[in-house]
């Protein structure tokens, strides 16, 4: 943010500027390999979620049959036939689940609805939590900012994988019928979970406002003549873009989280919809038989996910410094 | 200034390594203290003045470390001490104190247990004893009502106060050598004069030598005994006080003292030297000084000169040391600073 | 007396969150269509039925008047009774009955995750990009970033069914019947629950400390001759971990999030599962009551971490945090 001068200068220039701005950002980012892991980690995760039914090997749908004598879920590299046609054989590469449903392609599946999930609550929290943030920060000390932080307050004052709970528990899981309104339950999900998460997102808002507000070309623009909106939406909101980044990245691997945890309670997606959370809810009744591979297999996706997010977020804020961002962290 | 120097530092090299390549913040640098004395080291920012007095204390932080040189205190290598023989000589022996008073206290632990820790650890005084004598030197640096202060925070002190503390801490094992990097730059001016007035008195009363750091040639022309000027990581200029004053040999020294307001002299006129000090990783041929000076020529591009004796008790580093005999070949004689240059003023 | 004056201050400051906190959970319970007595008796409804039912439930009356029943005795510990999961029994009967389980569970995540993450922390900024370092951040981010319940049944994969020890598949034994085998019961949760959290301490802490050990009265310290070991361990850490203390407090609500899933994973009878149990049978009273009860637990911890963080700041203790 060392160049947030430069936004107020001719357009040309200001182009120029974002462009080295960017390149120094990208020299900063790619000095740490491990940000580059996570980078392509998320890259390859959103690859699959997008291009789900070209990757997955096997519909995730289709239960196939055990050989003779063996028993679903089948181990890793299993040869399985399709039903009513005995010679046609598939290999199921990562096993299959007590349905006799590939885990491979389930898994595949489950990155999408993972993927809608978590950029969905992101895109909840972030646009309400940073409108009400922008709002409170820009109209800071008076009483609008004081009514929004206090309701930031008691949201907060929430655990807030309890409070997502406890408004599905309430809700009940699959579509709520509103009569006026039917909301799916996908939806429903992602508002839920999003709506825990406003607050960070404002306050964080809040403060960056609040900061660059202080600084010497908001009284400059202003002085020029520009309308308050327009320092807000233009000036403000611009040089508020790289912390907004870091906050999101680092909160999808909390999306991520607590999206799965509410699957492997129940309360998330519904069978047969193809959901890490729900394998692994499905699959912990497998352990003890000893078929690992159902459990391990999308407890390690998650995981892996997870650890990419947090990556690219350490990664992107070492590199774009924004002054106000929180040590990463998650709700677990 | 008879005496046997108390410290004498000999070829000292500090470098450090950074991306760029490899710094030379301190290189081949030699000076001695005497006792009782106070050794002004002046330059700009970056010239590598408070490096040296880390490099004297081997408190260099990675990634930089001391490459070459001795630095005898009372005939004895420092650089050759094992890390608990250097502990022992800190604080001890050699006392430092720093720039930013604000910053320089822990903010957790009040000002007595700071100051009476190090006196524990350098003493086998007992803890009230070392409380007695934190309170006796609180009161010996000036803090009002010392005896009810002892138990503060820092941050319940204003920073020239501050500084106070800081120089308490200093001299609270009677150290021998007390180095002061820039004691006063964070401070105003009232309150500056306050510190080296006690610096001063203090100096006198424990008998300590004193380095005193800084880029303000006005404090050294107030407190200083002998002075050497640093530029980009060299001497440049070692004298007496008052022979530097008097006539500066090295036209960096020339420039300070022209960028420098002088209540006693006439000349109104300040003339910053121009350009900036150069990059450290990426020094100019021959004399680093050279892209800057006015009197520069041909040879100074090609030629790194010595640290040489110019008279008695001074030395400079400069081919033109002696005398600007040719100002028509300078190669910026047009520039107006060099008008009133050369060896005129002597 | 300023600790006095800043406790009081937070404690000022409670009161409109608990209001506020006390009028959301109420409202939760009617943000279901046809509201709660419609999702209570599920498809086999008709309006006479749900009129029965509201009315027995007292939720036929004006919602200020139905807060203000439940919140007055709220405020006086009686928080209702129970509709389905054990029905008439009071619903703080059903939280006392759980509350060690969860309370202790909690207790030694919490504990696990700071004797861990802190001296791991410490490690890793003294040792910055060494091998230790590197060993210590590798931890801390499979740590933050490894789900807990996945964790969990992987602790079990391996104790409980490869090794067979009778304590690796969960369950939960009181510690007054048997506090060794309560305590064994208890470590795979624990590691479970705690990992996140003594990952997230590492990190906060291990960050702090770099910071603080580049401050300049780290230097004076150093100067005045005082041992590495001390400047580490008594002048940075302080200083660092004060902020520790505020991640280590907001993680409490963490700790209670992760509760329900390790709980699950464990079958281990405490607030967690009985929260589930109650969605599960749709026992509005209990989850309202869990939930105020909860959010309160978490409000006074966050409190009591405020106070701490007060006592170990001279600042705030000097001078009242102004």
């Amino acid at each position: 943010m060392a160049t947030k001068e430069s936004t107020t200068v001719k357009e040309g220039a200001q182009t120029r500027e974002h462009r080295s701005q960017f390149e120094q950002f990208w020299r900063e980012f790619r000095k740490n390999r491990l940000s580059i892991v996570g980078a392509v980690i998320i890259g390859l995760t959103l690859f699959a979620a997008i291009f789900a039914p070209f990757i997955a090997p096997h519909d995730p749908a289709t239960q196939f049959d055990a050989p003779e004598g063996e028993h679903n879920p089948l181990p890793p590299g299993s040869t399985l036939f399709v039903e009513g046609e005995s010679n046609e054989q598939i290999t199921a590469y990562l096993g299959t689940d007590n349905h006799g449903r590939d885990l491979l392609s389930r898994m595949i599946f489950g990155l999408r609805t993972l993927m809608i999930i978590s950029i969905g609550v992101n895109a909840v929290a972030m646009s309400v939590g940073i409108a009400l943030g922008a709002i409170a920060g820009y109209l800071g000390n008076s009483w609008v900012d004081e009514t929004i932080m206090r309701a930031m307050d008691i949201i907060l004052s929430f655990p807030s994988l309890i409070l997502a709970i406890a408004i599905i528990g309430i809700l009940g899981a699959g579509t709520t019928d509103y009569g006026w309104i039917s909301v799916p339950n996908l939806a429903k999900i992602i508002f839920v979970i999003g709506f825990a998460y406003i607050p960070r997102f404002a306050r964080v808002m809040r403060s960056a406002v609040l900061k660059e507000m202080e600084e010497d070309y908001v009284d400059a623009a202003k002085s020029l003549g520009a309308s308050d909106t327009h320092i807000l939406t233009r000036d403000v909101l611009v040089n508020t873009i790289p912390i907004v980044v870091v906050q999101a990245t680092l909160y999808m691997a909390t999306a991520v989280l607590a999206s799965a945890g509410l699957s492997f309670l129940g309360l998330g997606l519904q069978p047969p919809t193809a959901s890490l959370g729900l394998m692994l809810s499905n699959a912990r009744s497998f352990v003890y038989s000893g078929q690992w591979w159902y459990p391990v297999f999308p407890g390690l996706a998650l995981m892996i996910i997870i650890l990419g997010f947090n990556l690219l977020g350490d990664g992107l804020r070492d590199a774009l410094d924004p002054r106000y961002s929180q040590e990463g962290s998650n709700d677990q | 200034m008879t005496s046997e120097p108390i410290l004498e530092v000999e070829n000292l090299v500090t470098q450090f390594h950074t991306d760029e390549g490899v710094v030379k913040a301190v290189d081949g640098n030699s000076f001695s203290l005497h006792k009782g004395e106070v050794l002004g080291i002046v330059g700009e920012s970056g010239s590598g003045k408070s490096v040296t007095a880390m490099s004297v204390m081997q408190l260099i932080d990675k990634p930089g470390y001391i490459k070459a040189g001795t630095v005898r205190y009372k005939g004895e290598d420092l650089l050759e001490k094992s890390k608990a023989e250097m502990r022992q000589i800190r604080g001890n022996d050699i006392a430092m104190m720093f720039q930013d008073p604000m910053t320089s206290l822990n903010p957790v632990y009040t000002i007595g247990s700071q100051i009476s820790r190090v006196i524990r650890k350098h003493t086998d005084a007992s803890k009230p004893e070392a409380r007695d004598r934190t309170i006796e030197l609180l009161g010996d640096v000036g803090i009002p009502e010392p005896a009810a202060r002892v138990d503060d925070y820092p941050h319940q002190f204003s920073g020239g106060m501050r500084q106070r503390v800081l120089l308490a801490m200093a001299i609270s094992c009677d150290p021998e050598i007390l180095i002061a990097d820039e004691p006063t730059t964070a401070l105003d001016v009232t309150i500056e004069a306050q510190i080296f007035e006690l610096i001063d008195r203090l100096q006198e009363k424990y008998g300590m030598s004193v380095i005193l750091i800084t880029h303000d040639l006005g404090v050294v022309a107030g407190s200083c005994d002998r002075v050497a000027v640093v530029y980009a990581g060299r001497i440049v200029e070692r004298a007496g006080v008052e022979e530097l004053f008097e006539s500066p040999r090295h036209p960096y020294t020339r420039g300070l003292m022209r960028s420098i307001p002088n209540l006693r002299s006439s000349e109104s006129r300040l003339t910053p030297i121009k350009g900036q000090i150069p990059d450290l990783t990426a020094l100019p041929s021959g004399c680093s000084f050279h892209p800057r000076c006015v009197h520069a020529t041909e040879e100074c591009t090609q030629r790194d000169p010595e640290l040489r004796a110019v008279e008695t008790n001074r030395e400079a580093a400069c081919i033109h040391a002696l005398g600007y005999s040719n100002p028509a070949t300078t190669r910026t004689a047009t520039d107006s600073a060099a008008t009133d240059g050369g060896v005129s003023n002597e | 007396m300023s600790t006095a004056r800043f406790i009081l201050k937070r404690l000022m400051l409670i009161v409109p969150v608990l209001f506020g906190v006390s009028v959301a959970v109420f409202g939760l319970l009617h943000i279901a269509p046809g509201g709660p007595a419609a999702v209570l008796l599920g498809p086999l409804q008709n309006e006479q039925i749900i009129q029965e039912v509201r009315s027995q439930l007292g939720l036929d009356k004006p919602f200020y008047v139905q807060y203000w029943l439940w919140a007055s005795s709220a405020i006086v510990g009686d928080l209702g009774t129970s509709w389905t999961v054990q029905q008439g029994t009071p619903v703080v009967d059903l939280i006392k009955s759980r509350l060690l389980l969860t309370f202790e569970l909690a207790l030694l995540a919490q504990l696990l995750a700071v004797l861990i993450g802190i001296p791991a922390g410490i490690i890793g900024a003294v040792r910055q990009n060494k091998p230790a370092d590197h060993l210590s951040r590798i931890g801390a981010l499979s740590g933050i970033s490894i789900p807990n319940f996945w964790l969990g049944i992987v602790l079990i994969m391996v104790f409980g069914v490869t090794f067979n020890f009778d304590w690796g598949t969960g369950g939960w034994i009181s510690p007054f019947e048997d506090p060794v085998a309560n305590l064994q019961h208890l470590i795979l949760p624990v590691i479970a629950l705690g990992t996140a959290r003594a990952a997230i301490i590492q990190r906060m802490t291990r960050s702090e400390m770099l910071e603080t050990m580049n401050q300049d009265y780290i230097r004076t310290a150093r100067a005045m001759g005082i041992s590495e070991r001390e400047v580490i361990l008594k002048d940075a850490t302080k200083n660092a971990l004060i902020p520790v203390v505020t991640v280590i407090g907001i993680g409490i609500g963490g700790l209670l999030n992760g509760a329900v899933l390790t709980e699950t994973v464990f079958n281990l009878p405490g607030l967690g599962k009985l929260f589930i149990t109650a969605i599960a049978r749709r026992d509005f009273e209990v989850i309202r009551a869990l939930v105020l009860f909860i959010t309160c637990v978490f409000v006074f911890a966050n409190l009591s971490v405020d106070v701490l963080y007060a006592y170990l700041n001279p600042k705030i203790r000097e001078d009242g945090g102004n």
